[in-house]
Order: structure tokens, then C-alpha cells, then sequence
């Protein structure tokens, strides 16, 4: 396998890593803050 | 609550001579300094012996780290005593921010340059350091020295209103002292061994000056934030 | 205020296509001693000047803090100080990389290694100073006065003490036409570009997890749990 596919590999799946959690985290966040504005205005 | 602008340099003038007769009569900053310099080079003489065969540049940078970590000892409390002696508030009230704040440095510069009266013939003795060009060791020395009080008198404030003192003072100080430190310590090599010194530690004398123009008139504007709340 | 999903995922592929591109499209660079590795500087210097303009915006923020005492600007001082560390950890840890294929040993102490190593003592330093104080404003106000010492301190440790004392960075690459080939400099500001809208993103990010900590806080006594779980709507 040509060596310069290996090293591109790594900082792929780390961004990779990396943008999914910074996804799940905004998406757990805008969840959050829509909840807490549906108990505000009950 | 007169702020006469004449009026500070005369506050801070008061500032440092209250600190200082208080000073002269318990000794217990300039007793911690020294006692701690002074054991820092007699371990070190100790443990490099025989000192001929350490490098110019160990030695130098050995002589600041001592000042550096004396000054971290006895600078600390200057403005802690204030706030356990309960005389902060009066201080507040009396005293310009700028009286406070200049007269504390002037006490800890004076505090720096007794350390250094104690400590660097001392240290020049027994780490065998001979020294080519007097004049600019005696310069670097008085401007390193001045410049550290300049860069821990501001952080000390910061750390009176905090918990775990000691050791937050250490670790806020170091890299604001670093710069002077670093300069010093290269003029100081200069100044023990080379040819043309004088033009050599030429651009560590400027940062010096620039550091302390700097760092006065930045850590005055810090203080009067924090000092009056 | 934009914050589109469509953003964020554009952001993601860009920066994957960058990266792609720094292998498989830029050529390897001559002049260096491992042409392969010299990839890593497109990687290192966006890192790199993102932790200052980090450090900058730390220093501004804490200035409008105390001048206004707005809450909001102690939120952002503190977030851009997190994020700084972030990225210095990662300039730190690129520019070793690089190191060490480059002139044989991770670490030289050249003037600019030696800066972003007392940089993240800054940041270590402006942490343990927050973790110190308990009380809140007290604490903006420190912290805030803190960083406003150590920013000229930085300032002179960056800017001048190179010029001093002889370093291993090259100076001028990034802007004139001698130093980095221009498929370099393409491939780098590109990576940048993507770079700034990741921190702008995670930036915005922290201060929204820090309002709903304080939202949370102001909520009646019936809702404990430390850590506010999914129900089953969000699933």
C-alpha cells in the first residue's frame, strides 16, 4: 500500500473522531437548550 | 477620597516607608530571602564542587533561578499582610491605588536589591565566578533584579485575594518574570566572560528597560481594578 | 447568528479534503530533510497561530471584563483560553513531530519552542488561578488581571527575545515570495481557513455549555441530576 496512504490515514480518523464529537456534543447541547426553553414557557 | 495627582508619588513614598520601618523591625521578608538564597548557594556550592569545572552559563543561569525563587519567597506577603492585618481597608480609604501600588513596588525593589547585596557576592565567592566587566555586572544585576520586583509586585496582589497563596504566587510568577530572567541571566554569562561585553548584552539591557516601562504602567492599570473592590 | 448544520459539515469535509490533498496532491518539499515529513508544517502552523490569536482574544476579553463586568466576557475569556491550550498542545505536538524528522531531536529550546512552551504555563497558570477562586465575579477579576500581565510578558518573550538570540524557525515564510513553495502556502491557508471556523464553532460551543450550566443552576430544587440526561424525545 502506497506509504503515503498510511499517513494520511491517521489524521483522517482522528478528525474524524474529533467531528463527531464536537456533532454529538452541539447536538446534545441545541437538545438541551430546547428543552429547558419548553420548561421556561410552560 | 482626595486623588491630588502630586499626591501619589508622596502616598507612595509613605507606603514605602511604612513597609519598611515594619520591615526593619521584625525582619521577617528580608530574613526569609536571604536565609533562603543563602542556603540555595551554599547546597549548590556543596553539590558542584569543585566550581572551575561548571560551564559560565550554568553558573549564570544558577545565580538568577536562586534570586528568581528567593524573590518568590519573600515578595508574596506584601500585600497579604495588609489584608491580615486588617489594614487593606484603611489603606483603601487613605491611599491612592497608584500611592498603594508604587509604594509596595519601591518596598519590593529595595527588598530585590538586598537580596542581591547579600546574594551575588556570596554566590560569586563560592561558585569561583570571576567577573571581566564589573560595570556590567553591576548594571545587569540592578536592572534584573528591579525588573523582577516589577513583574511579581502586580501578580502579588492578584494572589492576596486568593486562597493558597505560596504556591499560587510561584506559579502565576513565572512566566511574567521569565523574560527578564531569560535576558539576564545572557547578560550575566556576558558580562563574566566575553570579549566585548558591552555590545554583546546590549539588546538584553533594552529589554530590560522595555520590560520594566512595560510591565509598570500595564501592572498599575491591573492594579486599580482589583485593588479598590 | 449562524449556526447551521450545513456549516458544520461543510467545515468537517473541508478540513478531510485538505488533509487529503496535503498527501496526495502537494508534492513533496525540497529543500528539507525529509520531504515527506515537511507535510506537517501545513498542519503545525495553523495550530500555531491559533493559539495566539487565542491568547489575543483572551487578553481582550479580559480587558472588556473589567472594564464592563459583564459576565458574558469572563465566559469568553475563559473559552478562548481553553481553546489556546488546545491548540498550543497541538502546535506543540505537531511542530516535535516535525522536529524530529527535520533536525534529528523533538526538542531544541529554539526561542519559538521555548514561547509556546510558557504560553501553556500561562494557560496552566490562568487555570489554577480560576480553580483557586471560589466566589464568581472574584474570580472574573483575578483571572481577568492575570491575563493582563502575562500578555505583555508573552509579547516580549514572542516578539523580541528571537530577535535576539538565534532560532531554528525560519522568519517570512508565510507571506513573501521566497521560503514556501506556493502549493505550500495554498494547501496551508486553506487548512487555516477550515481551522478558524472549527475553533469558531467550539468557541461558540463552550459558551452555550456555560449558559446552560448557569440555566440549570437557576432551576428549581426538583431537577438534580448533575448531568442532564436525553429523554426520550431526542433519542
Amino acid at each position: 500500500m502506497n506509504p503515503l496512504l498510511t499517513y494520511m490515514i491517521t489524521p483522517l480518523l482522528v478528525w474524524a473522531g474529533i467531528f463527531g464529537y464536537l456533532f454529538w456534543l452541539d447536538m446534545r447541547v441545541r437538545a438541551l437548550e430546547k428543552r429547558l426553553d419548553e420548561e421556561a414557557s410552560r | 477620597m482626595g486623588s491630588h495627582s502630586s499626591g501619589w508619588a508622596h502616598e507612595a513614598f509613605a507606603v514605602f516607608g511604612k513597609d519598611w520601618l515594619l520591615e526593619l523591625r521584625t525582619r521577617v521578608a528580608l530574613g526569609a530571602v536571604v536565609l533562603f538564597a543563602v542556603t540555595s548557594v551554599v547546597a549548590a556550592g556543596f553539590a558542584l564542587a569543585p566550581p572551575s569545572a561548571v560551564a559560565a552559563e550554568v553558573k549564570a543561569a544558577l545565580l538568577w533561578v536562586v534570586l528568581f525563587f528567593a524573590a518568590v519567597a519573600g515578595l508574596s506577603r506584601v500585600f497579604v499582610v495588609e489584608e491580615e492585618t486588617r489594614t487593606a481597608d484603611a489603606l483603601r480609604l487613605v491611599v491612592s491605588p497608584a500611592g498603594v501600588f508604587v509604594g509596595k513596588l519601591a518596598f519590593n525593589t529595595v527588598l530585590m536589591w538586598a537580596l542581591c547585596a547579600v546574594t551575588v557576592p556570596l554566590f560569586l565567592v563560592l561558585m569561583e565566578a570571576s567577573v571581566r566587566s564589573g560595570g556590567l555586572f553591576f548594571t545587569v544585576v540592578l536592572l534584573g533584579s528591579t525588573a523582577l520586583a516589577c513583574a511579581t509586585t502586580a501578580v502579588g496582589a492578584i494572589v492576596a485575594k486568593a486562597t493558597m497563596r505560596g504556591a499560587l504566587f510561584g506559579v502565576l510568577s513565572f512566566p511574567v518574570a521569565l523574560p527578564p530572567l531569560l535576558v539576564s541571566i545572557h547578560a550575566t554569562k556576558a558580562s563574566w566572560i566575553d570579549d566585548n561585553a558591552w555590545r554583546v548584552a546590549t539588546g538584553d539591557l533594552q529589554v530590560l528597560i522595555g520590560f520594566m516601562l512595560v510591565m509598570v504602567p500595564a501592572s498599575l492599570l491591573v492594579f486599580e481594578h482589583i485593588w479598590s473592590d | 447568528m449562524t449556526n447551521s448544520t450545513m456549516g458544520k459539515a461543510m467545515t468537517g469535509v473541508w478540513i478531510a479534503a485538505v488533509t487529503v490533498a496535503a498527501f496526495l496532491w502537494l508534492p513533496p518539499a525540497q529543500g528539507f530533510r525529509s520531504p515527506e515529513a515537511a507535510r506537517m508544517v501545513v498542519f503545525h502552523v495553523p495550530c500555531a497561530i491559533l493559539t495566539f490569536v487565542a491568547f489575543l482574544l483572551n487578553a481582550a476579553y479580559s480587558w472588556k471584563y473589567l472594564r464592563s463586568r459583564d459576565p458574558l466576557s469572563d465566559g469568553k475569556a475563559n473559552a478562548a483560553a481553553e481553546l489556546g491550550m488546545l491548540f498550543a498542545i497541538l502546535a506543540t505536538a505537531t511542530g516535535s513531530l516535525f522536529a524530529l524528522e527535520q533536525w534529528g531531536s523533538a526538542w531544541n529550546w529554539d526561542p519559538r519552542e521555548t514561547s509556546i512552551v510558557i504560553l501553556m504555563l500561562v494557560y496552566a497558570a490562568y487555570f489554577v488561578l480560576r480553580g483557586a477562586v471560589e466566589e464568581k465575579t472574584k474570580r472574573a477579576r483575578l483571572s481577568a488581571a492575570y491575563a493582563l500581565l502575562a500578555f505583555p510578558a508573552m509579547v516580549f518573550l514572542i516578539w523580541i527575545l528571537p530577535r535576539i538570540v538565534e532560532s531554528l524557525h525560519p522568519t517570512n515564510t508565510l507571506f513573501t515570495r521566497m521560503g514556501l513553495d506556493v502549493t505550500y502556502r495554498v494547501t496551508l491557508w486553506s487548512f487555516f481557513a477550515g481551522l478558524l471556523a472549527v475553533f469558531v464553532w467550539m468557541f461558540r460551543l463552550r459558551l452555550r455549555v456555560e449558559q446552560l450550566e448557569a440555566r440549570v443552576r437557576r432551576q428549581p430544587d426538583e431537577d438534580t441530576t448533575p448531568e442532564p440526561v436525553l429523554t426520550g424525545e431526542q433519542r
